[in-house]
């Protein structure tokens, strides 16, 4: 894939799930060393407009994209990172066909009873 | 942000300095505000006047989140707040101060002090003040580490990298500087 | 003392302290002067230098309450400035798998997060340190869940136990696939509830 595919991917994936119900944020997902690391995601309100938070990895056989999601306390991290697999996924075989693995981490539950 | 939840702001030490090493920044704060007038103090102690007293504490709370997981009894975070700030403060000392032979060090000019930090305290205590900063830096700085900061001799020894008598003559130099002044004044 | 007494009394050395020595009477006085000893209680300059000693320890312990009474409390901007020193990150720790038959986690952090919230359930509770036993990294595997709390002085202890309990069970449940065991709660501290003065922890 060129570099302005990866891009489109990253935020179509990044759109999708944004839009899952329980969903209540993405963050940057962190440099993976090890897949036995923690993502490590940094708390950031401000990001670089042209530079998506997804991390995408060309793994041996697949792209692999990291997810850093916030999700909201009354939604549950359980289901919503179900969801939102499911529409990371989704979104990644809209693009085209090549293979996409999803690798999600949950960052933060937003308590606030907003 | 929360303005200061009552129940946290109160709560003991290890609760507080227990939620602190989870990753919760408002107990954090809290430590922050309950230990930082403390800091400041001992640091202004140890440190000759001209290095910045906010310099010192600012790092060493900054050390003490990343520090502060590793802390096995959370109850015991004040002692170990102060052991971080001497620590910075001494660094600051050493880094500053060349010789060697801590002999040849001069006693400290006398540091300018705002009338409102004086107005208040006895006579007494102002007095010792006085006599505090007069003393060598060396002799102040065994003195400080030892009857505030609560280090035994080996301790004081090997945070300002001397032998341990040369550790035990600053002191015991410093108390009799310190007890001759002070009972001349009484 | 007398006339006859050495000219300056304040000179402390192994003549006037009877062969001690100042950082010798500085340590009998830490120790509570016991075991008693002799050759200090009974030598004249000893008990002087002693009691000089005594008089800058009490000193002491006042200059240090007053020096920290002179230092500034600390406002709301300079605590921001520490706080946006921190590496927020740090905390997030290890990944706990979420099995969802999906590559998903949550980190500690995040769980950790979760259990301290589970006090806003239960009125005048506070959550202090949590541990986890057993490994969280492996799928499956029975954990222990530690926490420390504080309670209001005059609460009914099992009854807030119970139900903090209840809540993080439940809310360990919906956030995690964690095969929780038990949960332990140690109550660690009990407030007054109208102690404001702060000190002396």
């Amino acid at each position: 894939m060129t570099i302005s595919q990866d891009q489109g991917l990253a935020a179509d994936i990044e759109n999708a799930v944004r839009a899952v119900p329980g969903v209540s944020a993405l963050f940057r997902a962190g440099t993976l060393v090890d897949h036995t690391i923690d993502a490590g995601a940094r708390l950031t309100g401000l990001r670089d407009g042209s530079a998506p938070l997804i991390r995408l990895d060309q793994a041996t056989d697949a792209l692999r994209a990291d997810i850093a999601i916030g999700v909201h306390g009354r939604a549950g991290a359980v289901e919503t990172t179900r969801r939102a697999h499911e529409a990371a996924l989704t979104a990644a075989a809209a693009h085209g066909p090549d293979r996409v693995e999803i690798r999600i981490t949950v960052v933060h539950i937003d308590e606030a009873q907003r | 942000m929360s303005h200061h939840d009552d129940a946290l702001e109160t709560a003991d030490d290890a609760i507080v300095a227990g939620r602190a090493a989870d990753g919760d920044t408002d107990a954090f704060a809290v430590l922050v505000r309950r230990y930082a007038p403390m800091m400041r103090a001992y640091a202004r102690r140890i440190l000759s006047g001209t290095a910045d007293v906010d310099d010192v504490v600012q790092d060493a709370f900054i050390t003490a989140w990343g520090e502060l997981p590793k802390l096995d009894d959370p109850g015991r975070v004040k002692s170990w707040l102060m052991r971080i700030t001497s620590r910075k403060a001494i660094d600051r000392v050493r880094a500053a101060r060349p010789h060697t032979d801590l002999d040849d060090i001069d006693p400290a000019a006398p540091e300018v002090t705002s009338p409102a930090r004086q107005a208040e305290v006895r006579a007494g205590v102002a007095e010792l003040s006085a006599a505090l900063k007069a003393l060598p830096a060396p002799q102040r700085e065994c003195w400080v580490l030892r009857e505030i900061g609560g280090y035994s001799y080996e301790e004081i020894a090997d945070e300002l990298g001397v032998p341990l008598s040369t550790a035990r003559g600053l002191l015991a130099r410093a108390r009799k500087d310190l007890i001759v002044r002070m009972e001349h004044w009484r | 003392m007398n006339a006859h007494d050495a000219p300056d009394p304040w000179r402390m050395g192994p003549e006037e302290l009877d062969g001690h020595t100042i950082d010798e009477l500085a340590d009998y006085l830490d120790a509570g002067r016991s075991p008693a000893d002799p050759t200090i209680d009974e030598s004249a300059g000893c008990r002087i230098a002693l009691d000089a000693l005594v008089r800058l320890r009490g000193l002491t312990s006042e200059l240090i309450e007053a020096d920290e009474a002179a230092e500034p409390a600390a406002d709301d901007s300079w605590v921001q400035g520490i706080l946006s020193g921190i590496a927020l990150d740090a905390r997030a720790g290890r990944r706990i798998p979420l099995a969802v038959g999906a590559d998903a986690g949550i980190t500690e952090g995040a769980v950790r997060g979760v259990i301290r919230a589970a006090e806003n359930a239960v009125a005048g509770v506070l959550i202090g340190r949590c541990r986890f036993q057993g490994d969280i990294t492996a799928a499956g595997e029975p954990v222990r869940v530690l926490v420390e709390a504080s309670v209001p002085y005059g609460a009914a202890i099992p009854d807030l136990v119970d139900r903090l309990r209840a809540e993080i069970g439940a809310r360990l449940a919906a956030h995690t696939t964690l095969n929780v065991e038990g949960i332990d709660i140690t109550v660690s501290d009990v407030r007054q509830l109208s102690n404001r003065t702060g000190e002396g922890r």
